[in-house]
């Protein structure tokens, strides 16, 4: 038996749990190294679970663990607080950011007979939250230690193409999802884009208000 | 089954058969369109972009950083910090 036998084998053999991981870390691998393989509009097996997990990483660490952090770090400089319903509310909203941007987009596709189930739309838009966690991985990081971000112009302008990369990746994978997964024509993914740019800029507004800084879209 | 119709069935399995006129055809159109919708035919500049996102993305934002840190120089980095709180 080959080295792919054997893969195969010792694969077959995992308790299903295991095997369900397996198959996320997967589909997580690819959403970074070949994309084309999970985003289409065919319903691949661990995309709904990978998604989930990517969004509530991200939003746990953006609207709980950092703001922890950060009071942590900087109880001693300044007088600050931590409020235990501001960071629920921030979670519950971020979360429901994500539902209600999955809904549009599964609305728009209705509109234009796409035939597209919401759960599809939900798993691939959650993958897109990669760039996202990232992002609230260095924002996070500089929060907790500005210094890295003062004083040195090689470290800022190194997080500053860090933070536009973060930005492109995100508006690539928002296009292949137009793409492949919604299959949208050019002058549907011109609507999309003018109704999606509409919604994010309300949804980046209420998150502000309610203090969630890194937008969770 | 007598004699007569086992000489017919016989003579039934030994003659060629060949499809309906069209229908290879029409096969082999289904499945070069199932597999184009596998692979999707990209541009060069689609292929760029959705082939390795994150690598499009580092080619991508090293120039936009360096025009924008050209244009407003340090008060960039000024802005980026006074967003962070």
């Amino acid at each position: 038996m080959g080295y792919y036998g054997k893969q195969l084998r010792s694969y077959a053999k995992q308790p299903n749990s295991i095997r369900g991981e397996i198959k996320m870390i997967n589909v997580l691998y690819k959403t970074i190294f070949a994309p084309l393989e999970v985003f289409s509009r065919q319903d691949k097996k661990g995309r709904l679970g990978a998604s989930v997990t990517i969004v509530i990483s991200t939003i746990i660490l953006g609207s709980v663990i950092a703001p922890v952090l950060y009071f942590y770090a900087s109880k001693d400089r300044y007088v600050i607080s931590l409020n235990a319903e501001s960071l629920i509310l921030r979670t519950a909203l971020s979360i429901a950011t994500w539902l209600f941007v999955c809904a549009v987009f599964w609305l728009l596709s209705k509109a234009f007979k796409k035939d597209l189930s919401y759960k599809n739309i939900a798993a691939a838009w959650g993958l897109t939250y990669i760039p996202n966690l990232l992002t609230v991985v260095l924002y996070t990081i500089l929060m907790v230690f500005p210094e890295i971000n003062s004083g040195n112009i090689l470290a800022a302008f190194i997080i500053c193409t860090l933070f536009i990369m973060f930005l492109v990746w995100k508006a690539i994978l928002y296009f292949m999802i137009m793409r492949f997964v919604i299959d949208t024509t050019p002058r549907e993914i011109v609507i999309y884009t003018i109704v999606s740019a509409a919604v994010f800029t309300a949804l980046i507004v209420i998150e502000f208000s309610v203090g969630i800084q890194v937008p969770m879209l | 089954m007598n004699d007569r119709e086992m000489e017919k069935l016989i003579k039934a399995i030994d003659t060629d058969t060949s499809p309906p006129e069209g229908l290879k055809k029409e096969l082999i159109n289904k499945v070069m369109s199932l597999e184009n919708r596998a692979a999707p035919i990209l541009t060069p500049i689609e292929k760029f972009l959705f082939e390795k996102p994150l690598r499009a993305a580092c080619f991508i934002s090293l120039p936009v950083t360096g025009a924008i840190w050209a244009i407003m120089g340090n008060s960039f980095a000024a802005m980026l910090s006074s967003l962070i709180v």
